[in-house]
């Protein structure tokens, strides 16, 4: 009975070692493998079969052959192996990191006749470890300061960005409250910053002020996200500060520039415009024979010269309506505009400037009346001055200008057609782009600033319209724009 | 021929003389009797002395802006809360201006670069021929 109980406890046992998930390998003196459970089979891949009655050392990569013979020399000695990390290889060449405990097999009279090897492969936890370390050197060599905190602002991590951003050890700070990186008019700030994290809010790019432990402030821009308990708490918060002292330095002087063209403007506008204007103003006044009769040369040499005062006017209006456009500054004034008596305007001294180059200028004024327009009257007569001004400077001498004005439906189209020089087609694209010029433009007019169309379609888009045109070079274009005539 | 202006007082305040001139001589021209200032001081003094018909008053002056002289001329009398006055800059109108202008009615607001000088004695004589 008691051999029977004896050889079903032996068979229990042999079945628990066999499905052990350790593997489990017998093995004698000399290394040579005597059994070989099914957790060994798992690790290493091969059956019993095949490696029972061979020797252990097969199963290690060469140059960790010699390790063997010295475990088993400590193992003739008595001595018990535990928790040794060894690489062996598997059946299919990969390596396992297995970690193994070699004990002895005494015989019945005492003697050590052979050893038992428990394993177990380590390999994920070991590529995990090697993870986390990696993710350690990555937080400790940030550049950023990357501080852990909890809850209630007390300094649980300190990284090495921190140690250089701050100049104060980890052991310094670990432990403690936080305040002491706040200038006084912040204390605080980090509470509450901490209460929103710990409401699920991720703060990002949140710029604020430090003290280093040299006493000067830095200028940091601060990301704080939460830490999590595995049950989803939040029990603290990691904190990414960046210097920001180049950022902010930066940003000083864009203000700056910004101001220093504001005044620029302002010169342009106050200082350039003002006794451009008296100058235009007195030549006007010459010009109406206010001074007495003027004979005819004179009239002509003074017409000259009233125009390129009148030109740097222009141009200078330009630009500064150009930078307006940029910035957003736009105005926009609203009134009744009478379309057809602004075309017709613009027409009329469209037609003396034809004559001089004898420009045939024909206008096909709108079938039915145009209805009362609400917009900018200045804006829509500068687009029309701007494309129908274009069509002459680029036609040239005997050529022919179509402009015509038309209802269609309740959009306002107005168009001008010239057999002129055309635009290159891979510079069509280009047009409205500001100081864009085509390169067969300044054949015609040397010096424009090349913001004409880029004024003018910022004009009629204001006005909710839509601005086209096409063009053949050598055969001439046109531009054309359309406007609802009510507007929204 | 339209006489609206003919023997209407004038004040032009404008620092920059050519303008000053170029206004002045056309406003003779068209029968104005006309006073010139170059700073915001002197055309207080000669607005409240001279009490003219209409005021054409640069913003940006020395001592004294145009919007201050426009503000004190519409406390200080009965006359000053009426006379028409034509503000001159050179700069784009901005909040603060357009504010100061409706709330100093009869005013306007010219930029001067986007006008010709007979489209300012036009404007003139619309002021002074009152509302239409």
């Amino acid at each position: 009975m008691a051999q029977e109980k004896e050889g079903g406890s032996l068979l229990q046992l042999a079945a628990i070692v066999e499905e052990s998930h350790d593997a489990i390998i017998g093995k004698t003196l000399d290394g040579i493998i005597t059994s070989w459970n099914g957790g060994a089979k798992k690790m290493f891949g091969y059956a019993p079969e095949e490696v029972i009655g061979k020797s252990m050392a097969n199963l290690l990569p060469p140059e960790l052959k010699d390790e063997l013979p010295r475990l088993l020399e400590k193992i003739r000695n008595g001595e018990v192996i535990a928790d040794y990390d060894l690489v062996w290889l598997r059946k299919d060449g990969t390596r396992a990191d297995v970690e193994f405990s070699l004990s002895p097999v005494h015989a019945e009279g005492g003697a050590i006749i052979g050893a038992s090897l428990v394993g177990r492969d380590i390999s994920t936890r070991k590529k995990e470890e090697e993870s986390l370390r990696q993710i350690k050197l990555i937080v400790e060599n940030s550049h950023d300061a990357i501080i852990g905190e909890t809850l209630t602002g007390i300094v649980t991590s300190w990284n090495g960005g921190a140690v250089k951003l701050f100049g104060y050890s980890a052991e310094e700070t670990v432990g403690k409250s936080v305040d002491f990186l706040l200038p006084t008019e912040m204390k605080g700030e980090v509470l509450t910053l901490l209460k929103r994290v710990e409401a699920g809010e991720v703060i990002a790019d949140y710029d604020s002020v430090r003290l280093r432990k040299d006493g000067s402030k830095i200028d940091v821009a601060l990301s704080i996200s939460p830490i999590k308990a595995e049950d989803g708490r939040v029990i603290g918060a990691s904190i990414v500060e960046r210097d920001i002292t180049v950022r902010k330095k930066g940003e000083g002087r864009i203000k700056e520039l910004n101001e220093v063209r504001s005044k620029f403007i302002s010169i342009i506008s106050h200082q350039l415009r003002t006794p451009l204007t008296a100058l235009n103003w007195s030549l006007e006044a010459v010009l109406d024979g206010d001074f007495g009769t003027l004979e005819d040369v004179t009239r002509k040499f003074l017409q000259t010269t009233h125009k390129s005062s009148i030109d740097i006017t222009n141009r200078i209006n330009d630009l500064l309506t150009a930078m307006d456009i940029e910035e957003g500054r736009l105005a926009f004034e609203k009134e009744e505009v009478a379309f057809d008596s602004i075309t017709a305007a613009v027409v009329n001294d469209a037609e003396k400037k034809c004559a001089l180059k004898n420009i045939a200028c024909a206008y096909i004024p709108p079938e039915k009346d145009i209805p009362v327009f609400e917009g900018d009257g200045e804006k829509i007569r500068t687009a029309i001055t701007k494309l129908v001004e274009n069509a002459v400077i680029y036609t040239k001498e005997n050529g022919t200008i179509t402009i015509t004005l038309a209802m269609q439906g309740t959009t306002i189209r107005f168009e001008v057609k010239d057999n002129g020089i055309g635009v290159p087609a891979p510079e069509q694209h280009r047009i409205f782009t500001r100081f864009f010029r085509a390169s067969n433009a300044s054949i015609m007019q040397p010096d424009a600033f090349g913001l004409g169309l880029f004024i003018t379609k910022s004009f009629i888009e204001q006005h909710h319209g839509t601005i086209g045109f096409e063009s053949k070079e050598g055969e001439g274009s046109t531009f054309w724009f359309e406007i609802p005539s009510k507007m929204l | 021929m339209d006489n609206t202006l003919v023997g209407k007082k004038i004040l032009i305040a404008e620092d920059e003389l050519a303008m000053q001139n170029a206004l002045m001589d056309k406003f003779k021209r068209e029968g104005c009797v006309v006073f010139g200032a170059e700073n915001g001081e002197v055309a207080m003094t000669l607005a409240a002395k001279e009490q003219p018909d209409l005021i054409l008053l640069d913003i940006l002056m020395p001592k004294m802006t145009g919007m201050e002289v426009l503000e004190k001329i519409r406390e200080a009398s009965a006359w000053g809360k009426k006379i028409p006055i034509i503000m001159l800059t050179n700069l784009p109108a901005d909040e603060k201006i357009m504010a100061g202008v409706v709330k100093n009615e009869p005013s306007y607001y010219l930029i001067k670069s986007d006008w010709k000088l007979y489209e300012v004695v036009e404007k003139a004589r619309e002021c002074l021929a009152g509302p239409a």
